[in-house]
């Protein structure tokens, strides 16, 4: 019996010890995990949590801003600005003072009008951080326009890293609440180049490095968006699709993740939602990068 | 009970002693070791640990006065000495400062000429001895001049020789700009002269004693030894006056702002809510107390960000999440 339970502690000494080396495999903020880890103390307490997570802020919103807020005093990628803020000696990290591939959450610097010059602009949409809404084509087939969720930012990004290698902006292989069975890995992009270039297609062709696997991460929330060719589906929203599964024709091509300041004309800003909502007007960018439905003009412009 | 009993009428009057000074010996063994686990796993300086010592019990704390509100997310904040103008800058909203006078009522703001809260992100300030107010400027990698009344004076020189830097904390000691620069892969600290010349420069970007990972201030104490608030490092850090590492204290969650005053330093930690307090008068700083918690209510906090005192007694803290500023009063 004693025995027994010997082995069982150092079983469970093993385990442990392999669980914390994984979950710090990756991320920026995993600091040095270890037994006598100091950085589990920044952020979570232990018995005195105030949202879950056992995190210290009434809001994860809050946490991430206030490093990588408009004051940037903890980060170089200011995401409510959209904006990246610093300049290394090669260039490595990105151009400084310019766009993040993702766009903003409260202002974007883009050039969704393509006129060669980016500015900053009031986001029209984004992925509405610790708002509600509805993840439209999450499900099978004939799974309606798709459920309801509440969106933060570790929805997608896990600020542990992940397991097992480096991951694309530490995104989640499986977003939380999406309901995806499987792990989707977007590998790492090993420049860490986080601005984006506005000449020509620099929205698609920037989002390169990460191929087809960033439409299949976005399917893990998304599902039905994610098509091969534009045969019928046997949806009856989601019938027939834009193929989005390749290297050219991928989520990035045409949308960024964060919010986007490009705004809408009369026919574009009427297209209706998935469940017939009928269109918002010029602030209904649906995050795509450019104004009206600019992007088709990108890969199909006119002779 | 009764084969204790026997045990006991037993022995002898030595093995009866023996026996009690090893029970004796294996209590303070036991104590010992509870006390020191104890201290390995908190990793607090053993005065948290040990029972507080007389002199500590006597500090006189803070206690919350009001608050001034209608700020969108401030951050930094500096003070006159008579505290009759009070300095306060705004990372949302129309990103300006803010000025209040002693009761917290508005009296004006300004922010660079030329330029839309899209393309300017104030962060910290200080005032020199003429009243002229420095703001450092994350976007526009600049600090920005301006006399007491809001009206520019243009940029602080950039010292860099490649006319590129990220300052952040700014503060003016002996007549010369205090400031840490976040430039990428070279987090440092520097004294520069009005001129733009550099005096003193030490740090680099790293986890080690003596770098830094987003240094957010940094501030003087009577002896000119330096303090760093060193941001994603989680620590305080202390230089000798040439630049020298001193010391470190870890297990801050994320310090942000900072001032030292009469050789008490004050440290503002965003993540624990709360403002560190050390007497940095001997060899080690000293923690003397802490105040606030997390929460909306008067004296409670949400991500402060930043602390000025005046001579009269007051504190001023900003409270980003909730909006406003407090003041506090000995």
């Amino acid at each position: 019996m004693r025995r027994l339970l010997l082995l069982s502690a150092l079983a469970l000494l093993l385990v442990l010890l392999v669980v914390t080396t994984a979950a710090a495999d990756n991320g920026p903020h995993q600091g040095d995990f270890t037994s006598t880890t100091d950085a589990c103390a920044g952020c979570h307490r232990a018995h005195r949590g105030q949202t879950d997570k056992l995190l210290v802020e009434a809001t994860q919103t809050d946490l991430c801003l206030s490093c990588h807020g408009a004051n940037g005093t903890g980060a170089d990628t200011n995401v409510q600005d959209g904006v990246y803020e610093n300049r290394d000696s090669g260039g490595q990290y990105g151009t400084v003072n310019a766009g993040l591939r993702g766009g903003g959450f409260t202002s974007a610097l883009m050039d969704p009008g393509m006129t060669g010059t980016p500015s900053s602009a009031a986001v029209t949409s984004k992925h509405n951080v610790d708002a509600t809404g509805t993840i439209w084509g999450n499900g099978a087939i004939g799974g309606g326009v798709g459920k309801s969720v509440t969106l933060r930012c570790a929805s997608c990004h896990n600020p542990h890293g992940i397991s097992g290698g480096d991951a694309y902006r530490i995104l989640r292989p499986k977003p939380k609440d999406s309901g995806a069975a499987n792990d989707v890995v977007v590998p790492d992009d090993a420049s860490k180049d986080y601005t984006i270039t506005y000449a020509g297609n620099g929205y698609r062709d920037d989002s390169y490095l990460t191929g087809k696997s960033i439409s299949n991460w976005c399917s893990q929330c998304h599902t039905r968006y994610l098509a091969n060719n534009t045969s019928d589906s046997g949806d009856s929203i989601f019938t027939h699709r834009h193929a989005t599964s390749d290297d050219y024709r991928k989520c990035m091509a045409c949308h960024v993740a964060h919010g986007t300041s490009a705004t809408m004309g009369t026919h574009s800003g009427a297209v209706e939602l998935p469940d017939g909502t009928p269109g918002g007007g010029s602030g209904d960018s649906r995050l795509l990068s450019v104004n009206n439905r600019g992007v088709c003009y990108r890969c199909h412009p006119s002779p | 009970m009764q084969r204790l009993r026997g045990s006991w009428s037993s022995m002898n009057r030595r093995q009866r002693r023996l026996f009690i000074i090893l029970i004796l010996l294996l209590i303070s063994l036991a104590c010992t070791v509870s006390l020191w686990v104890y201290y390995l796993r908190t990793r607090k300086p053993l005065t948290t640990v040990l029972p507080p010592a007389p002199i500590i019990a006597q500090v006189v704390e803070p206690h919350f006065l009001f608050n001034i509100h209608d700020l969108q997310a401030p951050i930094g904040i500096a003070v006159t000495p008579s505290g009759d103008r009070i300095y306060v800058v705004e990372s949302d909203g129309e990103r300006q400062v803010k000025v209040f006078d002693r009761e917290g009522e508005l009296l004006f703001s300004f922010s660079p000429p030329d330029t839309t809260r899209f393309d300017r992100a104030p962060v910290y300030i200080t005032l020199d001895d003429d009243g002229n107010v420095y703001v450092s400027d994350r976007r526009r990698h600049t600090i920005d001049i301006f006399d007491a009344d809001g009206n520019y004076q243009g940029e602080f020189p950039v010292p860099r020789e490649d006319n590129f830097w990220s300052p952040l904390g700014v503060d003016i000691v002996n007549g010369q700009l205090l400031v840490t620069d976040v430039t990428k892969d070279k987090h440092s600290v520097l004294f520069v002269n009005m001129d733009g010349t550099i005096t003193l420069e030490f740090g680099t970007e790293g986890e080690d004693p003596g770098q830094f990972w987003f240094p957010n201030a940094a501030a003087i104490d009577s002896q000119q030894r330096i303090y760093v608030s060193d941001g994603n490092n989680g620590r305080l850090q202390a230089f000798a006056p040439d630049g020298q590492f001193l010391t470190s204290i870890g297990s801050i969650s994320l310090p942000r702002g900072m001032t030292v005053v009469d050789d008490r330093l004050y440290l503002v930690d965003a993540v624990a809510h709360s403002v560190w307090t050390y007497d940095v008068k001997g060899d080690q700083p000293e923690l003397l107390f802490d105040f606030g918690e997390y929460g909306a209510g008067d004296g409670q906090f949400n991500f402060p960000g930043d602390i000025a005192l005046d001579e009269t007694g007051r504190l001023y803290i900003t409270d980003r999440v909730n909006g406003r500023v407090q003041v506090w009063s000995y």
